[in-house]
């Protein structure tokens, strides 16, 4: 492993474990109290799900790291740049992985096939600070890594791309509540509660919008930006809502989806349809797409107005 | 610390979160009231309209058949509702009960009790649907 250990950053993410579970338990505390002014919400049994799928991420990934460990220092060994690990690298690197992180999350909606495994995070109809928790057991394993490994192949040392990395989930967390209102001159650069709301929600207005991670600024550089609206509430959930708890079912329950459609494509091109394209996308086109749903909205809008 | 010291303490802060949660009160089961019949189809399905619903006697699961001859499933999931589209052929009778295949993992077979005069009701209705 040569000198790959060398730098010895800290484990973000672990050691703001104990935060987390912290501020879940205050804001279930002002959810008790929820009103009109006070829209928090929180249901146990959700929530043992959500912190049932965290808790089963960080085990499922423990035998997958030494793979992708290995896959990020075979790039960082055939790197393009000697780029060093000076302060300069850490301000890169931070713009570059939360660039990566907004096309790997953007990728993770607009593809079926990532789609499958980012589900997950979007499947709970509530959203609170446990949701934040609510991560994929299959998102490594499918290959989610890959979209980090060309930072490391520019010359980014792997250990500073994974502190950026766990900054980014440790940043994500706090913006999964309704208990934070707009924020001002913060909302123009950061990923906000507010931006975040409207990520999650599956109003056709909101559908595929505001992915960023820590900063907002790719949503509105690449055209993915929309505004929580304070007339709109979110109505947050994915377009098929569960019917269960159960983790199990929640981890899957997509996989199936895609497997039970691949066997029954009648066409090789239909196969790389239901892997690859959209979510909804269907060889008769019965299901809907994001697109789809949009444009049925847009064409309800002016009726119901 | 070790890795199974770190396993330990997330699992007992997962208890203590959770049991924390039904503690406090928030383990509840939605009761469907005829509003959110209307509501949630329009949520999900902007362009349809119901034409004839029925609600099962916990009020937990209600069958909704629009003007176009769909039929959707309406099912109470914790506080909140799950909207599904399914087919005459998922819904079978077993005596008094109506039995849901819903046929995937995320939303599993389940059945539901309804008045009786419901079920013949339901099923006559599905069978036209079906045939339509």
């Amino acid at each position: 492993m040569k000198d790959y250990f060398q730098i010895n950053l800290p484990d973000v993410v672990g050691m703001a474990t104990p935060l987390f579970a912290l501020l879940i338990i205050i804001e279930m505390f002002l959810a008790r109290r929820k009103n009109a002014e006070n829209p928090i919400s929180y249901e146990a049994k959700d929530t043992t799900a959500s912190l049932l799928m965290g808790f089963g991420s960080q085990i499922v990934k423990l035998p997958l790291n030494l793979i992708i460990l290995g896959a990020y220092i075979f790039c960082y060994e055939h790197r393009i740049f000697e780029l060093g690990t000076g302060p300069w690298v850490f301000v890169l690197c931070f713009f570059l992985e939360d660039m990566t992180y907004y096309w790997f999350h953007r990728v993770g909606h607009e593809r079926r096939y990532f789609w499958a495994s980012h589900i997950i995070h979007h499947s709970s109809q509530y959203y609170n600070l446990s949701t934040a928790l609510r991560q994929t057991w299959t998102g490594n394993l499918a290959g989610g890594f890959i979209f980090w490994l060309p930072m490391a192949w520019l010359g980014i040392h792997p250990a500073i791309i994974f502190l950026f990395s766990g900054i980014s989930l440790v940043y994500q967390f706090w913006i999964h509540t309704e208990a934070i209102d707009k924020m001002g001159w913060f909302e123009l650069f950061f990923n906000t509660p507010s931006h975040h709301r409207v990520h999650h929600a599956t109003n056709p207005k909101y559908l595929d919008k505001n992915y960023a991670g820590v900063l907002i600024i790719w949503d509105r550089m690449f055209g993915t930006f929309i505004e929580e609206d304070k007339a709109e509430k979110p109505d947050y959930g994915i377009i098929s809502n569960l019917g269960t708890f159960n983790p199990i079912r929640i981890a899957f329950h997509e996989w199936q989806g895609i497997l039970k459609d691949v066997l029954q494509a009648k066409s090789p091109q239909a196969v790389l349809g239901y892997l690859f394209g959209p979510p909804g996308w269907s060889e008769d086109g019965s299901r809907k797409t994001t697109a789809k749903i949009k444009a049925e909205w847009l064409a309800a809008k002016p009726a119901a107005e | 610390m070790s890795l199974w010291g770190q396993i330990a303490i997330d699992v007992a802060g997962l208890i203590a979160i959770c049991g924390m949660g039904f503690i406090l009160g928030f383990s509840k089961n939605r009761v469907i009231s005829e509003p959110d019949l209307a509501r949630e189809l329009a949520t999900r399905e902007p362009n349809k309209a119901i034409k004839k619903y029925w609600l099962s006697h916990n009020k937990s699961v209600a069958l909704l058949a629009t003007s176009d001859a769909l039929y959707y499933l309406l099912k109470s999931h914790g506080d909140e509702l799950s909207l599904r589209e399914i087919s005459p052929k998922q819904i079978s009778v077993n005596n008094n009960e109506i039995v849901i295949d819903v046929n995937d993992i995320g939303f599993p077979r389940f059945t539901s009790k309804f008045a009786e005069n419901d079920i013949k009701e339901i099923v006559g209705v599905m069978a036209l649907g079906a045939a339509a």
